[in-house]
């Protein structure tokens, strides 16, 4: 419903309905006014009619009386023996003096009491018989005129009829036959005050008690004597009259069938009925115009009405759609829409807010853009340089050998590099959006799949932290075409906060890798093989040179010889240590723990180098906790790391210089110390001591022989077993070393290749 | 007279064996190559067999597998003399009834004599 309709639906019912309430009201007031006022007046003319009814009567009894009461007639008729004839003629002397005077007396009969008409003015009716007749019946008792009939010419005629007594005796019937009952019909035909529809009606009862019609009406001339209206029909007025009930009837329905106001009367004298009525028709004519009236009121208000609403509704509405339309212009983008509205109303106001808000709202629009417009710059720029960046990273990532795959939290694929989708035999597109497992399948060497409990993706992103595996962990991955290859793999989860968003996996072939180190390798085993078989031939034979096996040389030949023979050894070392080397750095270390008596094992390595020791004349001080438990180490490997620190110790001290071993248990932990006093290692060179191939500056002159690999290979072998090495030294002072090894021993290193033993198997 | 058959193919080391050996008082042969230690063992009976692994025509293992296998050699002890160092090849050796492992540049030549002797007594 819009607001136009509305107003017009609210203001057709604030206009019309109280007009419909008083038009009601009014119309069925003055209804009521109307019907009392006709009723009343009917009620007057019906009192005035009985009135002038009964004055009729009375008088027509008294002109019947005047003849009755004739005494020369009554003489005449009680005169004994009387001769007929000429009593007969006295009568009809009298009779006819009687109807002379009385103009409206038609015939004027007298009965004797037999019923016999004895004497009457027209000749013709003397010798019938009223016997049987109403008005002889009645007129024996007392005077009446209530017989009446239709003549020839159906006009109304009336019998008045009378006793005639002579000293109390009935003597004779006087009958009179009036010609009209003028008088009466006079007054019945009398309708002043009843407009056009107003009649009066006298009915008596019929033989049957029906009302039967003693005048004519006004509607229908011939009424007399021949309309009869059932009694049964109480709605009839003249029923209700001739039942003696004198009552005012406003709903009540005439002969005619037509509604009707009626007022009744009962005349008692002569058992008559009155109606005096109107047709409603008629008398609520006013009533009508009223109606018209209210009509026709009702319609000029409800044309007003709906003017008014719809001037109003234009008034209200007009402004509002104004607005409306304006509000959707402005919301679809066009700022400068004005509302021109000019009232002082409240609508006014509204349009002045509104033009004020979109004012404002068009300059924070305005100033709006202005920001939104450096933003997108800004954003712009950013954008490019993310995407500079971007680019830069996927020139990167594309360039790196290496695998990379991004996951999500879900550990579904983000992102791949160019080489790790030809290492698997994908296409890169295809591996977004797929579970890493089921693209990067990693094995065993053997292509066992390594299952996810154990695969260090799902291990990298189950503990956020980064998990890396090595050459020797024999890891591989299957490609697409189940190619198997070995790998080695980083897992580092993406923290995002305080959660892991996802992982970083990269991964890479080393197939060649493998095959250069097993080139290596076997290029080094054959090497040494073949270098120490020259090595060992010249060894033994200075040896035996030395110990005279081809005679005693003299002291210039023993000195060549020695040199040999020591040249020939640091050939040997050299040999050794590059094998072992070779060994720590792919990773072929084998760790071969077995329980260890500590003690023996110092013990007997302090044994080996006793010969090196006297010959510098350098004093042992051993101490070694008594109470050490066996613990789980590989003897060999422990025993390298002994002779090269004692080595190092006896070759870098001072002739007569103190060298101290200090066993001891700390917690878990076995604690080697070996001092010396030699010539310290210079402070500037300190960070280098462990490095592969250094030399202390301060040795190399005076100590030519040495590889430089010794300690690099000690820090190797100690850390691969769980331990820890570290050192102080101070120059000219000397040098201590210190290494701790877990008691609770080491974890066995498989595949692997051990290092080359000092001493011989010995089953 | 100890008897000791030493199997090494080269000529300068099986000369240091033979020169220091015989010297040190036993009864030497040498097979060059893999194929002449059952020729040598037909007229020769040692007490000791010293044996190099890498060999022409059948290397050490082989011939080790085949004398520990032979009742009529097996219970001479052998000597692995090598120059072979992986871990490996000291357990293969020793699983396949070698007596002692050395390594040659290990090795004095008189602590070699101690060792031979040691098996000896």
């Amino acid at each position: 419903m819009t607001l136009r309709q509305k107003l017009v639906f609210l203001f057709l019912h604030i206009s019309l309905l109280p007009i419909i309430f008083i038009s009601i009201f009014v119309y069925s007031a003055t209804k009521e006014r109307v019907t009392e006022q006709v009723v009343s007046q009917l009620e007057l003319i019906a009192q005035i009619q009985e009135n002038r009814i009964n004055t009729a009567i009375d008088q027509n009894l008294e002109r019947l009386v005047t003849v009755s009461r004739r005494s020369a007639l009554n003489e005449i008729l009680v005169k004994e023996n009387y001769q007929t004839t000429q009593k007969n003629l006295e009568i009809k002397k009298i009779l006819e003096e009687a109807k002379s005077s009385i103009r409206s007396f038609n015939d004027i009969l007298i009965l004797d009491v037999d019923g016999y008409v004895i004497a009457a003015t027209n000749p013709n009716a003397v010798g019938t018989n009223y016997e049987n007749e109403e008005f002889f019946q009645k007129g024996r008792v007392e005077e009446n005129v209530e017989s009446f009939y239709l003549d020839e010419n159906y006009d109304v005629r009336v019998y008045l009829s009378g006793p005639i007594h002579a000293q109390e005796d009935l003597v004779g019937i006087v009958v009179v036959i009036e010609s009209d009952v003028e008088n009466i019909l006079s007054l019945i035909k009398d309708y002043s005050g009843l407009g056009k529809s107003g009649e009066i009606l006298l009915a008596r009862r019929d033989l049957n008690g029906n009302a039967l019609f003693i005048t004519p009406s006004r509607f229908h001339a011939n009424a007399a004597l021949r309309r009869i209206v059932s009694k049964n029909n109480r709605n009839e007025p003249i029923t209700q009259a001739l039942s003696k009930n004198e009552i005012l009837l406003t709903n009540a329905v005439d002969y005619r069938g037509k509604r009707v106001l009626a007022a009744t009367r009962y005349i008692d004298k002569s058992d008559w009925g009155l109606v005096v009525k109107i047709d409603e028709e008629e008398a609520f004519e006013p009533l009508k115009q009223l109606k018209d009236y209210f009509i026709y009121s009702t319609l000029i208000t409800s044309v007003f009405a709906i003017l008014t609403a719809l001037y109003l509704a234009q008034n209200i509405t007009n402004p509002i759609i104004q607005l409306t339309e304006v509000t959707s212009k402005i919301r679809q983008g066009d700022m400068r829409q004005k509302v021109n509205i000019k009232s002082n109303d409240e609508i006014g106001r509204l349009a002045d807010s509104f033009n004020a808000m979109s004012n404002k709202l068009r300059k924070s629009y305005s100033s709006l853009e202005g920001k939104v417009s450096d933003k997108t710059i800004q954003l712009k720029k950013k954008i490019f340089e993310i995407q500079e960046q971007v680019a830069k990273d996927e020139a990167l990532l594309e360039s790196i050998g290496d695998g990379v795959i991004a996951t999500d939290s879900r550990q579904k694929i983000i992102l791949v590099n160019r080489a790790a989708a030809q290492m698997l035999g994908w296409q890169a597109k295809d591996m977004l959006g797929k579970i890493i497992y089921s693209v990067l399948k990693m094995t065993n060497s053997k292509g066992e799949a390594i299952p996810i409990k154990k695969n260090s993706i799902a291990l990298s992103f189950k503990s956020e932290s980064k998990i890396t595996t090595i050459a020797s962990d024999g890891l591989c991955f299957t490609s697409k075409k189940s190619t198997l290859l070995p790998a080695v793999f980083s897992a580092t989860p993406i923290i995002l906060g305080n959660y892991a968003i996802g992982t970083v996996v990269v991964f890479r072939d080393i197939t060649h890798e493998r095959d250069v180190d097993r080139m290596k390798t076997e290029f080094i085993s054959l090497a040494s093989h073949q270098l120490r078989t020259p090595l060992a031939a010249v060894k033994w034979f200075s040896q035996m040179l030395e110990s005279g096996d081809a005679g005693k040389l003299n002291k210039e030949q023993l000195n060549f010889v020695n040199n040999i023979s020591e040249s020939n050894e640091r050939m040997i070392d050299l040999t050794n240590n590059l094998l072992n080397i070779n060994r720590i750095e792919s990773g072929k270390i084998i760790i071969n723990p077995k329980q260890t008596d500590f003690e023996k094992l110092v013990t007997e390595t302090v044994n080996y180098l006793q010969n090196k020791v006297e010959k510098k004349e350098l004093v042992w001080k051993i101490k070694i906790d008594s109470n050490l438990p066996k613990i789980k180490i590989d003897p060999k490997l422990i025993r390298e790391v002994f002779i090269n620190l004692l080595s190092n110790a006896i070759k870098y001290s001072k002739n007569s210089g103190l060298i101290t071993v200090i066993i001891s248990r700390q917690e878990n932990l076995i604690i080697s110390q070996i001092t010396d006093e030699g010539y310290g290692i210079p402070g500037n060179e300190q960070k280098h001591v462990f490095q592969k191939f250094y030399r202390g500056a301060n040795i190399v002159n005076e100590h030519p022989e040495g590889t430089g690999l010794g300690l690099y290979l000690v820090k190797a072998i100690i850390e691969s077993s769980g331990g820890n090495i570290w050192f102080k030294s101070e120059l000219g002072v000397g040098t201590t070393f210190w290494f701790s090894l877990p008691i609770y021993g080491d974890r066995i290193k498989r595949d692997g290749v051990s290092l080359i033993p000092s001493k011989i198997e010995k089953k | 007279m100890k008897k000791i058959l030493v199997v090494e193919d080269d000529n300068y080391l099986a000369n240091a064996y033979r020169v220091k050996l015989t010297k040190a008082g036993f009864e030497i042969k040498i097979a060059y190559d893999g194929e002449e230690v059952s020729k040598i063992l037909d007229t020769f009976m040692p007490n000791l067999i010293i044996l190099d692994l890498v060999l022409p025509k059948k290397d050490g293992f082989k011939i080790l597998e085949e004398l520990k296998g032979d009742p009529r050699y097996k219970n001479i002890p052998v000597l692995v003399s090598s120059n072979l160092g992986q871990q490996e090849d000291i357990n293969k050796s020793m699983k396949l009834g070698a007596n002692g492992y050395i390594i040659k540049t290990d090795l004095s030549i008189n602590e070699l004599v101690v060792t031979i002797n040691s098996f000896l007594k």
